[in-house]
């Protein structure tokens, strides 16, 4: 909400330094093609915009292809 | 709120980068705000269904705060994140529940982020009340901040650090007061 409100849409800049790169580098790919999408968890994205959305859910690979 | 002190070992350190937050030493960490600069990170504690999340982050400017949330079962989870305020000498919220009254003297549901009721600013923001602009120019001063910069950034790093690491509800539901 402090988000929307303020339009700070910071995204995670410092992710290289807070993380250890195989995780970085897991987050990213969980985007997959989606270029709208910087980094996605199993409870959160980071949009490319900036945008960190806490209520989208992560739908793994092998998800969608058995779909 | 005090802290309750728990005996069970500090969760591991979930990578290499994340380091770890003596849960007795929250005062100390959060007072030692500013001094590295230029590194920011986060401090896990522990965080589980059976306890609490307890999670200490330091921005890149050392802004440091702490995020602590609990559940109750039947009741839901209350969300806490803390800092050190130099002007004031203390520790006080950053996000919290809101403080105000309502005219019939009750407290009101929402959540205070930086001092300002943030679902009543949303609210305002939206429907273009009287008070709009001046709640929207509070909350964008709060974002750009020292300590706003260290909300925002350090709740994308909380998911982002214990994402993967408990997959079952509980960490989410740790979570959910700081979405």
């Amino acid at each position: 909400m402090l988000q929307l409100t303020s339009k700070q849409f910071r995204g995670f800049v410092h992710a290289d330094k807070v993380l250890d790169a195989i995780k970085v580098a897991a987050l990213k790919d969980a985007c997959g093609n989606d270029k709208s999408c910087a980094m996605r968890g199993s409870n959160f994205t980071v949009h490319s915009a900036g945008l960190f959305d806490p209520l989208s859910k992560f739908v793994a690979q092998n998800d969608k292809k058995s779909n | 709120m005090p802290v309750a002190e728990n005996t069970a070992a500090p969760a591991a350190a979930p990578n290499s980068n994340v380091g770890v937050l003596d849960p007795t030493q929250w005062l100390p960490f959060l007072r030692e705000s500013n001094l590295e600069i230029g590194k920011p990170k986060i401090f896990i504690s522990r965080y589980n269904l059976n306890e609490r999340l307890f999670v200490g982050y330091q921005s890149d400017s050392g802004k440091r705060i702490l995020f602590r949330s609990q559940s109750f079962l039947g009741i839901g989870t209350s969300g806490q994140v803390l800092h050190f305020d130099p002007a004031q000498g203390k520790v006080v919220e950053l996000v919290g529940r809101s403080k105000n009254t309502d005219e019939k003297g009750k407290r009101v549901r929402d959540v205070s982020v930086g001092g300002i009721d943030i679902r009543n600013a949303m609210t305002s923001i939206k429907e273009k009340l009287s008070q709009a602009s001046e709640k929207e120019q509070q909350l964008k001063q709060f974002a750009t901040s020292d300590a706003g910069i260290a909300l925002l950034d350090g709740v994308v790093a909380l998911y982002a650090a214990l994402d993967g690491e408990n997959k079952d509800a509980s960490t989410a539901k740790l979570l959910a007061p700081f979405g």
